[in-house]
């Protein structure tokens, strides 16, 4: 029973770093309607620039904010250089997710070809461990906790309570749609692609955190699970996001308790491939192959 | 103004109501190539399709009308296997098809157009016909490896075939250019090549003008004939009602997810039920 | 110099094998599996432990059958196994599921194969690997190490022509007709009464053994496989490879896999030393494949040697259609199709 609080409690923080990066891309899914590959890119991206930051200015809200701007600006500039050309021109959905590719191939080798291949820490100390509960949780996994349930808040008043996130939806909905009403959708879009891409910066310099090490493979292994995590909430809904990212997290953490800790991907990516084959959401619906 | 579920009587065809009976001529299961039988399919709380019944004659035209929301495309749907009806029967030449997966309805002779054409973009209009010919045993592995000969002939007996049916269709010229680069009228005129080639046992055409230059309808009204001619049975759906006389030997009208009348454009003209459904509504409107 | 050229082929064979096989996945039948590097993966693995002796006569070694054959026979074996996975995976996930959300299976599937074969031992010795493959022939052929590398040239080139030759023969017939017409419309192939199910799963399946056979190869040429050769970072240089070199064509595919992951990464090597670190020349060759994949798909979206106009019918008639019609008069062959049906 301590050993399953233990693993709920971490799995809680694993939780709370994989629902700001399942939030982000799952909006970013919603409203450009195609997944971007390059999104653990993109946390990998944030990441570095705290660890630099930090080694700079050796103080954590600096290294946390450079994070986000990064990853805020290479959203943008993602969404600028790469996509926006090639939605000028219609291109199918799927092609711009092979697209996203070879984005994800550019960034990952850059950190690379920058950083090294070499785990490198970050060494922001966790401070002194409380027992909350049957809980046991240093400050920083409190902070990280917290920080995540403020951010999706944030997120939630974004969506329901601004001009921005009405139009966010309404694009999503159809883009053509919201250009009629006025709304116009290749600004949303970029707005779309920054505010993911700070949410993701972010959360890459939380998965540094919690990990305490970095590499610049680490985005894209953390990728497929906030694709589960995703997938288990439904894409585009971003609460669904949040539960899908509690489920996954704790889930992972649990079963690490039980079985050898290696797994515990497995455990995330399973969970995956069951819920796209029994949520119809990832399948083709009948209607939608009648409708022209 | 869709759709309270009427009160209904499970073993009664909808058809038999006494109240509609007048629009409706006898029924002839026995000899007809297509019988609809008492089709109901919801989607959530929407009834689209309740209780519709109706025969189409071999050989003939048949109209599928009806103002929007009728459910006319819901039962093409149907009957082509495309969604699954919740109750009802459905026979393709006295064989009883309802339940079974598109592919399977279209082996068994029964061939669907969609509103907008689906062409195979990237073959040419050559490959588009061929590949719509019934796959027999062409098109396996190991016909592909080792029995290039025999595919060789019987690709060459296709050939001829579709070069006849493009030429009808005035598409020679084009016969090597990819589908996706065709005009929308010339996909139309090609889908209709390709639906000869499969030589169905029926038609199910839905829209066929839609979205193609009305100067294409006397063409388009003659590829429909000719599918007639080579021996298959047509049904239309069609909002162009002049189309639809001028081609169609009988129609079948729906409204609100029932057949409500059928017969010839001239017996209809003088059916109540029929006029309200479409005249009652434009009254309303002005 | 010679020496090396022969040893730069025989990769260059064995890699546009790999690229072949994608291209039947994603050129022919437009399935996007990013997971595709699990099928070379296990037939390296696969033909590994049939040719290699038994674990037993080895300390410290663990791995499953250790059969001591023959080449031959790790191949069919390799590609048995290619066969059987892909039928396993695509028996499930081709079953209705969006393209998107296959891509994202695909991957998932194979990071749980991957950390199952690096962390389950018995199976194919765990994250050391398979090591100390025997070349194949070596000891009848009694070869000089040069010549005998001449022979393995031979050999792949031999490979990749046979697998070349059947897959132009699969794009070309009626079969390959009907998976290109999946791609291109799948409600359109129901309609005409095509099983899609059937005809994807086929060409999964014909996808994972020409990948599994290009695998069997390619743990020769390296004499040993281990996780660290087979990460998902391999499939997206094959399909950099694939979308460059023209997606769809079988040529376009060799062209891409000889250009992208051969010549560009050896012309790097002549580079003045420009890197600080050890991996910057890696990470410059991931990096230009990335360029490349976005730059092909924005300038030449069909690649260098782009999908071939038609397959069947112009081929056959040597492009001169109208004339071969005007030659046979048409109501003749309507009517030999008639009595035929």
């Amino acid at each position: 029973m301590h050993d399953l609080l233990l693993g709920i409690g971490f799995g809680l923080v694993t939780a709370a770093v994989l629902a700001i990066s399942t939030v982000a891309l799952s909006l970013q899914f919603s409203v450009t309607n195609f997944p971007n590959f390059a999104h653990g890119e993109m946390m990998t991206v944030g990441a570095y620039a705290s660890l630099t930051t930090y080694r700079a200015t050796h103080n954590a809200v600096l290294a946390c904010a450079a994070s986000i701007v990064a990853g805020a600006l290479l959203g943008a500039l993602i969404n600028k250089v790469v996509i926006a050309p090639f939605r000028r021109r219609n291109t199918a959905g799927l092609t711009l997710f092979v697209l996203t590719i070879g984005i994800s191939l550019i960034l990952q080798n850059g950190v690379l070809w920058r950083y090294g291949g070499q785990t490198l820490r970050l060494p922001i100390e966790g401070g002194a461990p409380h027992h909350i509960g049957g809980f046991l949780l240093t400050t920083e996994q409190i902070a990280i906790i917290g920080g995540a349930a403020v951010i999706m808040l944030g997120v939630h008043v974004i969506l329901k309570y601004t001009l921005f996130g009405k139009a966010q939806r309404a694009v999503a909905e159809s883009p053509t749609l919201a250009e009629a009403s006025g709304i116009s959708s290749g600004r949303i879009i970029n707005r779309t692609w920054f505010l993911t891409g700070g949410l993701a910066g972010l959360a890459g310099f939380v998965l540094a955190l919690t990990t305490g090490a970095l590499t610049p493979g680490m985005g894209f292994s953390f990728l497929l699970i906030v694709f589960a995590a995703a997938i288990l909430g439904g894409i585009g809904q971003p609460y669904g996001a949040m539960a899908g990212a509690i489920a996954v997290g704790v889930a992972m953490e649990v079963s690490a308790i039980y079985i050898k800790s290696d797994y515990k991907t497995v455990v995330a990516f399973a969970i995956l491939i069951v819920a796209l084959l029994f949520r119809p959401q990832g399948l083709v619906p009948a209607k939608r192959l009648a409708a022209a | 103004m869709l759709q309270r579920l009427p009160e209904h009587n499970d073993e009664r065809p909808a058809r038999v109501d006494p109240t509609a009976s007048s629009a409706l001529p006898e029924r002839q299961t026995e000899t007809a190539a297509l019988v609809v039988n008492d089709l109901w399919r919801s989607f959530g709380g929407v009834v689209a399709v309740q209780g519709c019944s109706f025969d189409v004659r071999p050989n003939s035209i048949t109209g599928l009308v009806g103002p929007n929301g009728a459910g006319k495309s819901t039962v093409i749907n149907l009957v082509s296997g495309l969604i699954k009806p919740d109750k009802g029967r459905i026979y393709l030449d006295g064989e009883e098809i309802q339940g079974h997966a598109m592919d399977w309805v279209s082996r068994a002779g029964l061939i669907r157009t969609f509103q907008v054409a689906r062409e195979w973009p990237k073959l040419t209009v050559l490959e588009n016909v061929l590949a719509a010919a019934p796959a027999g045993h062409r098109e396996t592995v190991w016909r592909a490896l080792f029995g290039r000969r025999a595919t060789r002939r019987e690709e060459a007996l296709l050939e001829g075939r579709a070069s006849e049916l493009l030429a009808r269709l005035n598409l020679t010229h084009v016969v090597n250019e990819l589908a996706g680069r065709l005009s929308g009228g010339q996909k139309r005129l090609l889908e209709f090549a390709r639906v000869a080639m499969v030589a169905p046992k029926v038609v199910l055409l839905d829209e066929p003008l839609a979205g193609v230059n009305p100067v294409l309808g006397d063409e388009l009204g003659r590829a429909i004939q000719g599918l007639r001619d080579d021996g298959a049975t047509v049904v239309v759906v069609e909002h162009n009602m002049g189309f639809v006389e001028r081609i169609c030997d009988t129609v079948v009208v729906m409204a609100t997810g029932r057949v409500i009348g059928e017969g010839s454009m001239s017996q209809l003209r003088t059916n109540q039920d029929v006029v309200e459904a479409y005249l009652g509504r434009t009254a309303a409107h002005e | 110099m010679i020496q090396y050229l022969i040893s730069v082929g025989t990769l260059a064979a064995i890699t546009a094998i790999l690229v072949l096989g994608v291209n039947v996945r994603w050129g022919l039948a437009g399935e996007l599996d990013l997971g595709y590097y699990l099928f070379p993966a296990v037939g390296a693995y696969v033909y590994g432990v049939i040719t290699l002796p038994s674990a037993k006569t080895q300390p410290g070694v663990s791995y499953v059958l250790g059969l001591h054959q023959p080449f031959i026979v790790g191949v069919l074996g390799a590609a048995a196994a290619g066969a059987l996975l892909s039928l396993c995976i695509g028996a499930v996930a081709l079953r209705r599921l969006r393209a998107n959300y296959f891509a994202i299976v695909t991957v998932a599937t194979t990071i749980i194969g991957y950390t199952f074969i690096s962390q389950y031992t018995p199976l194919f010795n765990g994250y050391n690997g398979l090591y100390g493959i025997t070349q194949p022939f070596a000891d009848n052929l009694n070869l000089t190490l040069q010549g005998y590398s001449d022979f393995f040239f031979g050999l792949c080139v031999a490979a990749l022509i046979a697998i070349y030759t059947v897959l132009e023969l699969i794009r070309r017939s009626p079969f390959g007709r009907a998976v290109k017409a999946v791609r291109e419309n799948e409600v359109a192939a129901l309609a005409f009464g095509r099983s899609v199910y059937k005809l994807r799963l086929k060409a999964y399946v014909i996808g994972g053994v020409v990948g599994a056979i290009g695998g069997s190869l390619l743990v020769n040429y390296v004499q040993a496989f281990s996780p660290t050769a087979w990460s998902p970072l391999e499939t997206f240089l094959l399909y950099g490879a694939l979308l460059v070199g023209g997606t769809a064509n079988n040529l376009g595919a060799t062209v891409g896999a000889v250009v992208v992951l051969i010549a560009f990464p050896q012309l790097a090597l002549l580079l003045p030393d420009f890197g600080k670190n050890a991996d910057a020349l890696p990470a410059i060759e991931n990096m230009t494949v990335g360029l490349l994949i976005i730059l092909t798909l924005y300038f030449r979206s069909g690649g260098l040697v782009p999908e071939l106009k038609t397959m069947n019918g112009q081929l056959r008639t040597g492009g001169h259609w109208n004339r071969r019609a005007s030659k046979t008069p048409p109501d003749l062959e309507a009517r030999d199709v008639a009595a035929a049906a």
